[in-house]
């Protein structure tokens, strides 16, 4: 057991690292947007999931629109559905109380590795806690650093922080690039978040434009036929 | 007047004070709504797998909603704003490096706007 999570935390350092760039950029992001250090704190062990942070901070003002966020961290996340399901095999001799404490700890970057892995080899859950341990300390770091060095950030515009947050999702949005497949489904989306950007008031145009993307995503592979089954 | 003061200070730390018990109550909420997808995924396991239509949406949505939140930035940016994007995508995927298409996209955003 013990074994298993020491595995899994070395195994997890090289992506740890790459998320650091990352973590810097939300705790600088996150200072100049007003969350305070012990906010963000609270968001890294909470939440655990970059993009949704990066949402967060994003949408993050006085008043809280509360229910644009709420909506917007559960759409995002909806793909952590599809991740716990794939670890299915990976908890099938886990206790409940295993799973209940280590599912918390799957993010984007230590599940690839796991899964990576689990076609290799035979791993327990502790892999994953032990990947999960690794990022979150890299990302506590990482944020919390951010945050505090936030300060000697002065003039945003000219070091162009405010777009930081698009070219990071951006990289973020090349990684879900799946092809031809994607392109339309893309369009569609962009197409309907512009509009609804200018005739929605709020943040509903990120919702509208991406379940409208995803829903033709699936309409394409439902009548072409997916060629994954 | 000092009355008026007070109550005024008081009535301003009551208001940050709400806020701050707001935007926590919050980070909980939204972390456990997350939680809650990690667990239930776990749970539901292969009954998810059975709705492909269901599954392909989930699958999608990443990409669709990150898109949807960029776009209306990058067209009021203008055309740096695009060059600057198109680069970065084009990069993190050949590459699969974030650090260089961060540095490859800022590059260009901050290079328009301080000396073009």
């Amino acid at each position: 057991m013990k074994s298993n999570f020491i595995k899994g935390f070395s195994a997890t350092i090289p992506v740890g690292i790459s998320v650091c760039a990352y973590g810097l950029v939300l705790g600088v992001l996150a200072y100049s947007r007003g969350v305070t250090f012990f906010q963000l704190f609270l968001m890294d062990i909470i939440t655990f999931a970059g993009s949704a942070q990066f949402l967060m901070v994003e949408l993050w003002k006085d008043p809280l629109p509360i229910t644009e966020m709420l909506f917007a961290v559960f759409a995002i996340n909806l793909r952590y559905l599809l991740i716990g399901a794939s670890l299915t095999p990976l908890f099938r001799e886990s206790s409940v109380f295993e799973k209940i404490t280590l599912i918390h700890f799957v993010a984007d970057e230590n599940w690839a590795v796991t899964m990576s892995r689990l076609k290799k080899e035979k791993i327990s859950p502790f892999f994953l806690f032990g990947g999960g341990i690794c990022l979150l300390m890299f990302w506590l770091g990482s944020t919390l650093a951010g945050h505090r060095f936030g300060v000697i950030v002065s003039d945003t515009y000219v070091i162009g922080l405010d777009f930081v947050i698009i070219i990071i999702f951006t990289s973020l949005v090349a990684g879900f690039y799946d092809g031809k497949d994607s392109i339309v489904p893309w369009l569609v989306a962009a197409l309907f978040a512009y509009i609804s950007f200018l005739l929605i008031p709020g943040q509903w145009y990120i919702i509208v434009g991406g379940l409208s993307g995803a829903f033709v995503y699936s309409l394409e592979k439902y009548f072409r036929g997916d060629k994954s089954e | 007047m000092h009355l008026y003061t007070l109550l005024k200070n008081i009535l301003e730390e009551i208001k940050v004070n709400s806020f701050d018990i707001l935007a926590i109550s919050l980070i909980i909420l939204t972390g456990l709504i997350t939680y809650s997808l990690r667990f239930g995924g776990l749970v539901t396991g292969d009954l998810l797998s059975k709705h492909k239509f269901i599954e392909n949406l989930i699958r999608a949505l990443p990409g669709t909603l990150l898109l949807s939140f960029i776009v209306p930035s990058i067209i009021s940016e203008g055309f740096p704003g695009a060059i600057s994007a198109f680069v970065t995508g084009v990069v993190a995927k050949k590459t699969g490096n974030v650090l260089l298409a961060l540095v490859a996209g800022m590059s260009i955003i901050i290079m328009f706007r301080n000396f073009l």
